[in-house]
């Protein structure tokens, strides 16, 4: 099998970890060294589906022993099979990253023999990567939940990055669609990496020369609309990982349907790209807007509104906390006006600094006025009268963008793409729901 | 008593040649209505002020700029700069005159029409400084590796510690066409240097790894996520020279070939994409 092939397969099996960041992590090289990283990270290319492209994203083997329904490296699939050596995969970063087409590694595998014999694989390429070949830039390497402890140690000295893919957003569906995985399983590499984190910076005030334990932080994906869960629960889920395990990132993957099973939805279904855009707004919102996930959504309606974001959401049942007078209020409370992001809100505070804001300079400091305005008093004057009522709110903020997907209206047009969407279909792209 | 008459500047093009006109400016207590580089000059009837690049008096005003205004004004003077659009010379120094009137707070007021002038011809060079980070390619060429871009603004400056802080030990030349300059880089020296006419180095024997990074491009999309609009807004088609895994994207009646991916579901996912824009409203100005 020659390396094309090879590449091919490995790179097509390790495409739904959805996973890219580079970002995080602070490296510069020495001597004798290639590559460094920086904390803002970088993307160098952006697939045909849209994601961003910045590690080389492989899995090291898709042999694997496991037999997860919704997974297409199942040991009962019948499919092409390929192993990289580590050295073929530290060649193949370094050559890859002198050219600029990456940032680094993202390097995952499926378990080959035991989850032991993996790792040790695994952490050997990583070592080759450092050490003998001196790479200094980002890689993100996925530990492998019952691997013995000592061995998530030691991947976690070589990597920037180590996540531990929690799968499923409940245990029931974990019993269900991934009967080798356990719950514990995910969970136990996860605290130990949090410790080894948290130890990690206390020696790194200590000792001088403490070599460094996973510095870009860890990260986890669900799979979003492979099972029944609710956006309520998969939020709170997110926060409480958060919170306890202090990730970085908690990655959506829309289901891609590609096993027949009973247990799954059916091969035609579409992936509820829309859920996980929405899913992803309301993650933004804990980590960077001070959101917390309860006020974000409610068990009573226990999925994310389709047709605005969930910010928007919050603001048009929260009436009584707008306006909000731009010259006087303070960043958190900038944040949470619909329209203003995190960019907006420090402009606005900086430049207020030495001057009042009006309307213009709002437009001159780059603020998108489309729904802002609605939201906002610049010296206690509006933009344009502001709707009082939730349902006045929703109409002023949806009606430029009201279309065919939610009425019948317009649908006609559509017809260029055959077969015409029908309102079925839009719904169940909106909600995904099967 | 100042000269009433409409009153031009033309100097060399050089920063330094700039700040020299910054402060034949504030010693003749005049804005310029223009200020043209020498070799881009129309024969005009205005009076024309030939500015002499004066090393001392440049370095008297990028003090003057730094203890007076602060870094992040100098900082602000110096990256606009590089911004490569007619007018750009009377807009920083309209900018220098009100920061001196005004004093330090100047670098916060953005929301004035001077100053964000200025802020977006900085945002607008930060950024294309960023897209070449991203997206300029190298070729191998025995051992050493070329680049060759055509940035909008003169962003070398901006990309070199970048670059030269990831191969610090390799050899790699990074042409700007559009300027005629290039980064060059060797384990011991690095410049930016003017380049006149550059013959690039043959690359074609680097086909292996562009060959199989092409085909893993290929390889890492889901069809029925296949989103064009997406990614034309992450990657515009401008850059799409650069990159061996688009560049043939670029030719007339390319049809998307993606792994596993039949023309049914490529359709179905162009139907999603159109779906998407319905949804998201107003991308690419529908």
């Amino acid at each position: 099998m020659d390396m094309y092939e090879k590449l091919e397969i490995l790179a097509e099996a390790a495409k739904y970890d959805a996973s890219c960041s580079s970002s995080g992590s602070g490296r510069s090289s020495s001597e004798g060294m290639i590559g460094a990283a920086t904390p803002s990270g970088c993307c160098h290319s952006f697939t045909a589906d849209g994601r961003c492209v910045s590690l080389l994203k492989i899995l090291m083997s898709n042999a694997c022993v496991y037999d997860c329904k919704y997974c297409i490296s199942r040991r009962s699939n019948d499919f092409p099979r390929a192993t990289f050596t580590p050295r073929e995969i530290a060649e193949l970063t370094i050559e890859f990253y002198r050219r600029n087409y990456i940032e680094g590694l993202f390097l995952s595998s499926a378990v080959v023999g035991t989850p032991d014999w993996t790792m040790e694989h695994m952490i050997e390429a990583l070592r080759l990567l450092r050490e003998e070949y001196g790479f200094a830039g980002y890689i993100h390497a996925k530990a492998i939940p019952g691997a013995d402890p000592v061995l998530t140690h030691r991947l976690g000295l070589l990597a920037d990055r180590v996540s531990v893919n929690i799968e499923l957003p409940s245990e029931k569906s974990l019993v269900s669609l991934a009967p080798d995985k356990t719950k514990h399983n995910i969970l136990e590499p996860m605290g130990l990496i949090k410790t080894g984190i948290e130890e990690n910076c206390e020696d790194l005030v200590k000792y001088r020369h403490t070599p460094k334990f996973v510095p870009a932080g860890q990260s986890t994906q669900m799979i979003v609309g492979a099972s029944p869960e609710t956006d309520y629960h998969i939020l709170h889920l997110t926060e409480s990982l958060y919170k306890k395990y202090g990730l970085k990132r908690v990655y959506y993957s829309a289901y891609v349907p590609l096993q027949e099973d009973a247990l799954l939805p059916s091969l035609d279904t579409r992936p509820p790209l829309l859920r996980e855009h929405r899913l992803y707004q309301a993650d933004w919102l804990l980590r960077f807007y001070g959101f917390e996930a309860s006020e974000i959504i409610d068990p009573k309606k226990p999925m994310l509104h389709p047709e605005v974001d969930p910010k928007c959401s919050w603001a048009v049942n929260h009436l009584d906390d707008f306006p909000v007078e731009v010259n006087t209020a303070d960043y958190e409370m900038l944040l949470r006006v619909p329209g203003i992001g995190v960019t907006g809100a420090k402009r606005i505070v900086r430049a207020r600094r030495s001057q009042k804001l009006d309307f213009d300079s709002l437009k001159r400091l780059g603020i998108v006025l489309k729904r802002a305005k609605f939201f906002i008093t610049c010296s206690g004057k509006t933009l344009q009268k502001l709707p009082e009522t939730t349902e006045s709110m929703l109409w002023a903020i949806t009606s430029p963008n009201r279309m065919g997907g939610f009425t019948d209206y317009g649908m006609e047009q559509l017809s260029l793409f055959e077969p015409v969407l029908t309102g079925e279909v839009v719904r169940e792209c909106l909600t995904g729901e099967f | 008593m100042p000269d009433r008459g409409i009153l031009i500047f033309a100097y060399d093009g050089t920063f330094e040649g700039f700040l020299s006109a910054v402060f034949d400016s504030f010693s003749m207590k005049t804005i310029p209505a223009d200020i043209v580089v020498f070799d881009d000059m129309e024969p005009s009837l205005l009076k024309i002020h030939y500015i002499e690049t004066d090393f001392e008096h440049a370095k008297r005003v990028r003090t003057g700029i730094e203890n007076k205004l602060g870094y992040t004004v100098l900082n602000m003077v110096e990256k606009a700069f590089l911004f490569d659009e007619e007018g750009k010379e009377t807009a920083i120094l309209r900018f220098i005159h009100k920061a001196f009137s005004e004093g330090r707070s100047i670098g916060s007021r953005i929301g004035d029409e001077t100053v964000s002038t200025v802020y977006k011809m900085c945002v607008a060079v930060g950024n294309e400084a960023e897209r070449h980070r991203q997206f300029a390619r190298f070729s191998d060429s025995k051992g050493a590796l070329i680049s060759v871009i055509h940035p909008k603004h003169f962003v070398l400056p901006l990309i070199k510690n970048f670059f030269c802080a990831r191969m610090k030990n390799e050899t790699f030349m990074i042409f700007d066409a559009e300027h005629g300059a290039a980064l060059i880089h060797t384990p011991k020296r690095t410049a930016i240097i003017p380049v006149e006419n550059l013959e690039i180095p043959d690359c074609s024997e680097d086909r292996f790894y562009s060959g199989l990074w092409k085909n893993y491009y290929r390889h890492i999309a889901i069809a029925s996520r296949y989103n064009p609009t997406c990614r034309r807004a992450h990657m515009p088609k401008r850059f799409w020279e650069y990159l061996p895994e688009v560049r043939e994207e670029l030719e007339e009646g390319f049809v998307p070939k993606l792994s596993f991916g039949t023309a049914e579901e490529i359709a179905a996912g162009i139907r999603n994409d159109f779906k998407n824009r319905l949804l998201e409203g107003e991308t690419d100005g529908n």
